[in-house]
């Protein structure tokens, strides 16, 4: 107090005082940087996320929203599909229409030609809006509760961004499959790392130091980079050798450092074919434990015959409701930096990672011309049951025509609910 | 802050057996039960007793474990600056090439990119001569203690704390000398400001097995050699039943594995496994812990016998919850 001069107005005298000024010549008197193009914080934890372009893939992430940065993301496909690929080509675009850096690896530029164009389709937007109003009307109250965490899911999180108040920028951006990206102007097409030499000792290497590069220019220019890795191992692009353990380990364990000390701008995901690596073997599960999250999409024939024979039929069904197969999160991003908490507060656990485990809630994912989405999934429910009805159930055990057959009275069963309300 | 169970929660009246002197305490996890809730229990019990505490990470830097062991009221880097608390980093730098006694600033780019890029592309092509570029092996055991680190270093005159551990991108054994090096190096520094003995956490172990190529045997007497110098030893290890059960058809990888964390069962005195639940996923239940004797703990040799126990446990954002099954989390 004495040691105040008394002419100085408080305020100022405030900032003068040694005990604050000393930390606040660099943290306190440069305002902070607003948040780079496409990023937001966590609804969590706050750390930055960025989104995998695919609104329902990052409601899956333990209730971030978004996919940390310095995160990496395995997605694991066991069958010869390639919806992964897709998934992938959604965070690619969003990348791009962000003005991220996109470096793909070990694909050619082929790859990044056929990623999805921005969907022009405002119904896009207002189909979700609606769908999500309509639910909330045909749950009585008493079960709203339940289907809360559904509600939130198919509301995915660009909502927020697509509200017209706030035209600046969009977290997530729809895309049309059957449309081609244009590169607008002010973002930088991807850059590609080729894949490695067929006769290599050490083939990942090459890739390697060309990551570093990026990296390093890419950190000094605090640019956000989306590192893609479609199939890797694949022997279509891979050499023999890379599928070593310690040529792969250590490339993923590298790789992971790299996401630790470029954490404010790096991202990676990584697709892997589980029908060539199987989960059951120690290299594949090594992988697991050095990634960040790890989705298995589990596609289902099936489900595929029956999504065909609607699309074909286009009967009453509409074919963005049948689900191609199943989602598995097998290990769900952090919620808490630091933690092994993987999202369990109310929100947290939205049907998404956390749950999604082994026996948990079933997640589903369906394709669409339009769309990727991940929706919860479950079977079909039996008579009298509650409102259980928005979830289209199927029977996976059933076969094609009575599967089909079973929607149509699922949905009979579930009007007849309605009417009871 | 979240709350943290205390040993005696998670050990129930065996805990005050363990770890004692010259015990070895296995830690395993599978994929999706993290184990980092237990050793952050551990850690502040060792810290908040006073002990030297030498922490090995291969799978996670400081960083990590600094902001994990904040939301539990830990605060690791203060006693990292103490001198209490000794990190072995093996995971940002393991497999870059050494720098030689060269400090890297503050700015990321420099330590990765002139090493790695350095090694490779002045040599004319992309693929480096297996064990080629790790030529200045003696170099690192200079350059740990002048390799200052971004994040960590806080005071510039200080040495940064936080020992790193490089093997090179092709680690060969002599490699795997210096690791070993390393690591009783650091806590032969803490031993000798104090008289206890550190007390060791070791976590990613299995890095070295699966990525450097490191054998088994290489594993154990480095395990053996720190147990030496260390007055407890805390394990931690993956045990997902592909790494451990093997069959005819295991791979070089999953045996080595299942070889390392079987041999270290049967020598530690108690192993805390962490699972999922084998019914399933439920809201309120993380997974199950289980407290196994190990061979190493007789009855008679020591102060008591552990006792076994299976326990559910709850992570969440109000800390670890430790209930007994059927008790139900509320």
């Amino acid at each position: 107090m004495s040691f105040r001069k008394r002419s100085v107005v408080l305020n100022t005298s405030d900032s003068s005082n040694p005990a604050s000024t000393a930390p606040s010549g660099a943290p306190q008197s440069t305002p902070p940087t607003p948040p780079a193009k496409g990023v937001r914080p966590s609804f969590l934890t706050g750390v930055p996320t960025t989104s995998t372009g695919t609104a329902s893939l990052d409601a899956l992430l333990s209730g971030h929203e978004g996919l940390p940065l310095g995160s990496m993301v395995l997605i694991e496909e066991s069958s010869t599909t390639d919806f992964a690929g897709a998934l992938l080509r959604y965070y690619a675009a969003e990348g791009i229409v962000q003005g991220h850096n996109v470096v793909v690896v070990g694909v050619g530029e082929a790859w990044g030609r056929e990623l999805p164009g921005l969907s022009d389709r405002k119904e896009d937007n207002e189909d979700i809006k609606k769908k999500g109003k309509e639910e909330r009307m045909k749950i009585a109250w008493r079960y709203e509760a339940l289907g809360n965490r559904r509600t939130t899911d198919s509301t995915p999180p660009p909502q927020m961004g697509t509200d017209t108040s706030e035209p600046v920028s969009l977290f997530c951006h729809t895309y049309d499959l059957t449309k081609r990206l244009t590169i607008p102007p002010s973002s930088k097409p991807p850059t590609y790392i080729p894949p490695p030499p067929p006769t290599s000792a050490s083939p990942f290497s090459s890739i390697l130091s060309a990551l570093h590069t990026h990296l390093s220019t890419a950190s000094s220019k605090n640019s956000i980079t989306r590192v893609l890795i479609p199939n890797l191992l694949s022997p279509l692009f891979y050499p023999p050798a890379s599928s070593h353990p310690t040529n792969l380990l250590q490339f993923i364990h590298t790789l992971r450092s790299l996401t630790r000390q470029y954490s404010q701008i790096l991202t990676v995901m990584i697709s892997f074919p589980l029908s060539l690596y199987p989960r059951t073997t120690g290299l594949t599960r090594h992988l697991e434990h050095l990634s960040d999250a790890t989705i298995e999409l589990h596609p289902i024939p099936t489900f595929l015959a029956r999504f065909e024979m609607t699309k074909s039929s286009s009967t009453s069904t509409s074919a963005d409701d049948i689900p191609q197969g199943l989602v598995k999160v097998w290990k769900a991003i952090e919620g808490k930096r630091g933690t092994g908490i993987v999202g369990s507060s109310s929100k947290g656990d939205g049907s998404g990672g956390v749950v999604g485990m082994e026996g948990g809630d079933d997640l589903a994912f369906m394709l669409t011309r339009r769309r990727m989405r991940i929706e919860r999934f479950s079977l079909p429910v039996d008579e009298g049951d509650d409102g259980n009805d928005e979830h289209k159930a199927h029977n996976p055990s059933s076969t094609v025509g009575e599967g089909v057959g079973g929607v149509e009275t699922g949905k009979k069963k579930m009007h007849k609910v309605d009417l009871e309300f | 802050m979240s709350k943290l169970p205390t040993p005696a929660e998670v050990l129930g009246p065996s805990f005050h057996l363990l770890p004692q002197e010259s015990q070895l305490l296995l830690i395993t996890s599978v994929l999706g039960t993290s184990p980092y809730w237990l050793t952050y229990t551990l850690l502040h019990n060792f810290l908040a007793n006073g002990e030297n505490v030498a922490f090995v990470s291969f799978t996670n830097e400081f960083a990590y474990f600094r902001e994990g062991g904040k939301r539990h009221g830990l605060d690791l880097q203060s006693h990292l600056k103490k001198g209490t608390l000794t990190f072995i980093d093996g995971f940002s730098k393991l497999f870059l090439p050494a720098t030689p006694a060269q400090p890297v600033s503050s700015a990321p780019a420099p330590s990765p990119s002139p090493s790695r890029v350095g090694a490779m592309p002045p040599r004319g092509g992309p693929i480096p001569p297996r064990g080629g570029p790790i030529a200045p092996r003696a170099a690192p055991n200079a350059a740990i203690p002048t390799t200052v680190a971004a994040a960590a270093a806080t005071n510039n005159n200080t040495p940064d704390p936080i020992k790193y551990i490089t093997l090179g991108p092709s680690p060969s054994p002599s490699a795997f000398k210096q690791l070993d090096h390393i690591i009783k190096s650091a806590l032969q520094g803490v031993s000798t400001t104090s008289a206890n003995k550190p007390k060791l956490v070791v976590e990613g172990l299995e890095v070295l097995l699966a990525a450097a190529g490191v054998d088994v045997g290489t594993v154990e007497d480095l395990i053996y050699d720190l147990r030496e110098i260390s007055s407890t030893t805390t394990i931690l290890l993956p045990s997902d039943s592909v790494l451990i059960h093997t069959s005819p058809t295991s791979t070089p990888l999953e045996l080595s594995h299942a070889n390392l964390v079987i041999s270290l069962g049967h020598t530690a005195d108690a192993i805390l496994s962490l699972r999922l639940l084998d019914t399933g996923v439920a809201k309120d239940i993380s997974g199950v812990l289980r407290v196994t004797r190990g061979a190493g703990n007789l009855a008679g040799t020591t102060a008591g016998v552990v006792e076994e126990k299976e326990m559910l446990y709850y992570e969440s954002d109000a800390g670890v919850r430790i209930f007994a099954r059927g008790s139900g989390g509320h």
